[in-house]
């Protein structure tokens, strides 16, 4: 299913409106909670739903003040659960402790600087965003952090997000700490979010560029919002000193060449007058590693941890995380904040859909009914859902952007829900 | 739920008891095992039973029907069977390179399941893995990632991918090599890092990785080119992903396609640079316009991009396709044309791609120069893929029964019995939600055969679930 181009299909007004899911596995129980299981023998349990699957639940609550954690109600035993107004429906996968590593760490060994990788993955203004990147700024600083690593796997998003992206890095991050790129893969505002960095490594299979802007049934962005962008990537290409010409022949078809001199020195066109040609004519550009390595684009290729710190110029450097079978780098607490980012958005985008379809089956039952207390109950389970839906809004600001979702919005919702509730 | 809990230890006891004091127990192989090493922290995986008991340990197999668990209660291990339908979830935990294995019992009668000592240099043992069937069906992640475990369990110094993969719609009709199936690229994607990331980290050492390619078309096409070393059989061709600027038709802006093509590319450069291949020969393959040639140097070939200088006996290889020089229908029938490129054993070893073309197993065994001392692995890859492709065709048709009984499912008659009703609906359409949860990579790629009546995605099934849920709570007496 095609939820993204879905997605930009309903646009941002009130009848084009899709929901998210804000779901962060792991974090700290609700003592409030108030989750209800009506099981068919008449009991009613409440607490916190913490997992589900099938139907079947578990759930944090209490008896006479003693805590049941994780009780178990098979789907057969159930008739309806009622979730709390705040809360969101559990995930399927099991709880897991959350990250050890949130406590400061000792103090550096002398000589040895200390560096962290962070993965940029996923749909730009989604998954790949500024948020989490400004939220880890205090942890970096509190443990004396001096080399960040943006390790790169994106195919692109959202052209909103970029500046953002580019002012997290340049404001917050390169004042701080030495930020260098390490790309998997970077197409597209991925690559334009990458741009503002001045030191690029690769992995062997690496590829960047393809930064053409379009919407719909590719259709490109054109006229004024095209020559604001390739202003936009001008300046930032100044800002990771990089020439224009390079971003201009992956956002356009411009060629691209350059010469070299005899120090090595290379001056790019957007022509096909330089001796080496980069990119024809009428063609988009996308680098590999061997040809941005040929450039000098990237100063350097490789898929290892230990040749890349040799690459940085440093004999060693303290990576900082957990060692985790099956990963090039150590997990530190970043990384792992990122990646619970990362699945909360990808929960909330999955649902995004089913829970706006939900809210409206609610309003319209609601509608339809002439009963004041049915209609009341149909109210209070649409008040549930918009209640999920705001919270995603709050927690991930870019998808109620892209999705419409402002606070205009959610006040003629509460507007209708409350004149339903009116005999 | 102190009874649960209980319940839950009593049962994880009883069944390492039953382990370790029975020979030849239900479900259990012929011998057990005494209760042996102590693991260091938390058993990784976990089996939730639909009574929502719990029980921890280690996976140690899993099969469409059954799962072989390594129950680890207190410290103490026994190995046990259980049925999958008794099941709600099996958890598995992230691999913890900590995490010391249970040493497993020695004599469990299951010799094919053991794993197999460390070899020693003078015999090398060899695992060939045949990449067969339909990519994105037959050949996905998920029963690559299977394959890589009995792998794994064998410790091999060689592994043969010898490609071999469908090439046509999957009712038979074979494709021509001018069909273009670039996009299954994605999934090469996800299949290689299992064999050149996972796999090494699993065994602690990288094997030797031979591609044997006898078909490799479509998304096949991109995997031997992860490898240093390919040979091909004499039929062998690699292909199928040609004419790309074609792929969108005339949709949208020339300049919006072009960055489709270009970000593809780049995608698929990557891979060949992977191998140590020149990447240029990706552009020959996939775009029409792109002229590549070679002349040889020294024994050596060098590619040219551009036309052939005769005078230094440069020689073509595909041409612009423009004009005159566009493969004629009959060329294009008979895979004879230029336009793009596919590589044959010929052109394989005469660009340096192949080492050598061998038409069977003790052929290429010679080449890579390890006949006379070698240990062919009995695997079990043959029996995962058939499995694999059988529960692909379990599923739909399980699919294709519930989507009927669905539609029969009559909401109907007293309160009770319209409760029951949508209940029933509820879960039909629950186990519907599960099948296309679990067969998503094949029905992402449209290789997984739907129901005749059509088939929701499955946001849309769970909002029907919740619209009979409504429907629910509006039919109160």
């Amino acid at each position: 299913m095609r939820f993204f181009g879905w997605t930009r299909q309903l646009g941002g007004t009130a009848a084009g409106l899709v929901l998210a899911l804000a779901l962060l596995l792991g974090t700290a129980t609700n003592a409030v909670a108030g989750d209800k299981i009506y099981l068919k023998d008449g009991r009613v349990i409440e607490g916190q739903i913490v997992r589900e699957l099938s139907g079947s639940v578990w759930i944090d609550y209490s008896i006479g003040g003693v805590s049941q954690s994780g009780a178990f109600f098979a789907a057969s035993a159930i008739d309806r659960i009622e979730r709390d107004a705040d809360s969101a429906p559990a995930g399927s996968d099991p709880v897991r402790a959350a990250a050890e590593d949130s406590k400061k760490l000792p103090p550096k060994r002398s000589g040895v600087p200390r560096g962290v990788v962070i993965t940029l993955e996923g749909m730009v203004g989604v998954q790949f965003a500024a948020q989490p990147l400004h939220n880890s700024i205090e942890w970096l600083e509190d443990n004396e952090i001096d080399i960040v690593v943006f390790k790169v796997n994106s195919g692109g998003g959202y052209l909103l997000e970029i500046p953002k992206m580019h002012e997290v890095i340049h404001d917050e991050y390169k004042p701080r700490f030495r930020t260098v790129a390490w790309i998997e893969s970077a197409i597209s505002a991925a690559a334009m979010s990458s741009h503002i960095l001045e030191e690029i490594y690769f992995m062997r299979d690496g590829n960047y560029g393809a930064c053409t802007g379009w919407s719909g049934a590719l259709v490109a962005v054109e006229g004024l919002e095209l020559e604001k962008v390739l202003y936009m990537m001008e300046r930032v290409s100044a800002q990771g000193k990089r020439a224009p010409e390079i971003m201009r022949s992956m956002q356009i078809e411009d060629p691209l060449s350059y010469n070299r001199n005899q120090d090595g020195q290379i001056t790019w066109y957007n022509t096909d007058e330089g001796q080496y040609m980069v990119n024809p004519a009428g063609r988009i550009l996308t680098f590999d590693s061997a040809q941005a390595a040929e450039c000098k684009f990237s100063k350097g290729t490789t898929n290892d941890l230990n040749t890349l710190t040799k690459m940085l110029g440093y004999n060693e450097i303290e990576w900082v995380g957990k060692q985790v079978s099956g990963e090039i780098f150590p997990i530190s607490q970043p990384e792992a904040d990122m990646r619970a980012w990362r699945e909360g958005v990808t929960k909330a985008e999955e649902r995004m859909g089913s829970y706006f379809q939900k809210y409206q089956l609610a309003v319209q039952n609601a509608a339809g009914t002439a009963d004041l207390k049915e209609r009341g109950s149909f109210v209070g389970l649409a008040r549930r859902h918009l209640a999920v839906i705001r919270s995603v809004a709050k927690t991930y600001p870019t998808l109620a952007y892209v999705n419409g979702l402002s606070d205009d919005w959610f006040r003629e919702q509460e507007r209708m829900l409350r004149d339903l509730l009116r005999p | 739920m102190k009874t649960q809990r209980n319940r839950v230890l009593a049962a994880a006891i009883a069944g390492v008891l039953a382990v370790a004091g029975a020979v030849g127990a239900t479900g259990i192989g012929a011998s057990v095992a005494a209760p042996v090493a102590v693991s260091a922290g938390d058993p990784p995986d976990q089996l939730v039973f639909k009574d929502g008991r719990v029980i921890k340990g280690r996976v140690l197999e899993e099969t469409e029907t059954h799962v072989r668990f390594l129950v680890i209660v207190a410290g103490i291990e026994g190995e046990q069977t259980y049925k999958k339908a008794d099941l709600l979830a099996i958890d598995r935990g992230p691999e913890d390179g900590g995490t010391k294995a249970a040493t497993v019992n020695a004599d469990n009668g299951d010799g094919a399941d053991r794993p197999e000592p460390a070899v020693d240099s003078s015999a090398p043992a060899v695992y060939v893995v045949n990449i067969e069937g339909y990519f994105g069906r037959d050949i996905t992640p998920t029963a690559v990632r299977q394959i890589a475990k009995d792998i794994t369990k064998h410790r091999p110094q060689y592994v043969i991918l010898a490609i071999d993969n469908a090439w046509g719609t999957l009712g038979g009709q074979e494709f021509g090599d001018d069909v273009n199936q670039f996009d299954q690229l994605w999934l090469t994607e996800d299949i290689e890092p299992i064999f050149t990331k996972e796999l090494p980290e699993t065994l602690g050492y990288k094997p030797k990785y031979v591609a044997w390619v006898k078909n490799a078309m479509g998304g096949a096409a991109f995997l031997p080119l992860n490898f240093s070393t390919i040979y091909f059989s004499s039929e062998g061709r690699i292909g199928g992903i040609g004419r790309l600027e074609e792929i969108y038709g005339s949709t949208g802006d020339e300049r919006v396609r072009e960055k489709q093509f270009s970000l593809r590319l780049g995608h698929a450069r990557g891979m060949a640079l992977n191998g140590g291949y020149d990447a240029r020969i990706i552009e020959a393959m996939a775009r029409t316009d792109y002229v590549l040639s070679y002349r040889i140097d020294n024994g050596k070939p060098v590619l040219i991009e551009g036309e052939p200088n005769p005078d230094l006996n440069e020689v073509i290889l595909t041409d612009d396709g423009k004009g005159e020089n566009e493969d004629t229908i009959q060329e294009r029938a008979r895979g004879l044309g230029n336009d793009n490129l596919t590589i044959t054993a010929d052109i394989a070893k005469t660009i340096g791609v192949s080492k050598g073309t061998v038409d069977d197993l003790d052929s290429l065994l010679f080449e890579l120069e390890i006949d006379r001392n070698y240990r062919l692995i009995d695997a079990r890859e043959e029996r995962i893929r058939e499995q694999w492709t059988r529960s692909i065709e379990n599923a739909e048709r399980q699919l294709r029964d519930l989507r009927q009984e669905y539609d029969q499912i009559q909401v109907a008659g007293e309160r009770r019995e319209r409760q029951a009703a949508r209940s029933r609906q509820i879960a039909t359409l629950r186990k519907m939600i599960s099948i296309l949860e679990r067969y998503k990579e094949v029905i992402g790629v449209r290789m997984f055969r739907m129901p005749p009546q059509g088939m929701w995605d499955v946001p849309t099934m769970e909002t029907i679930i919740e619209q009979i849920t409504q429907e629910q709570m509006k039919d109160r007496p």
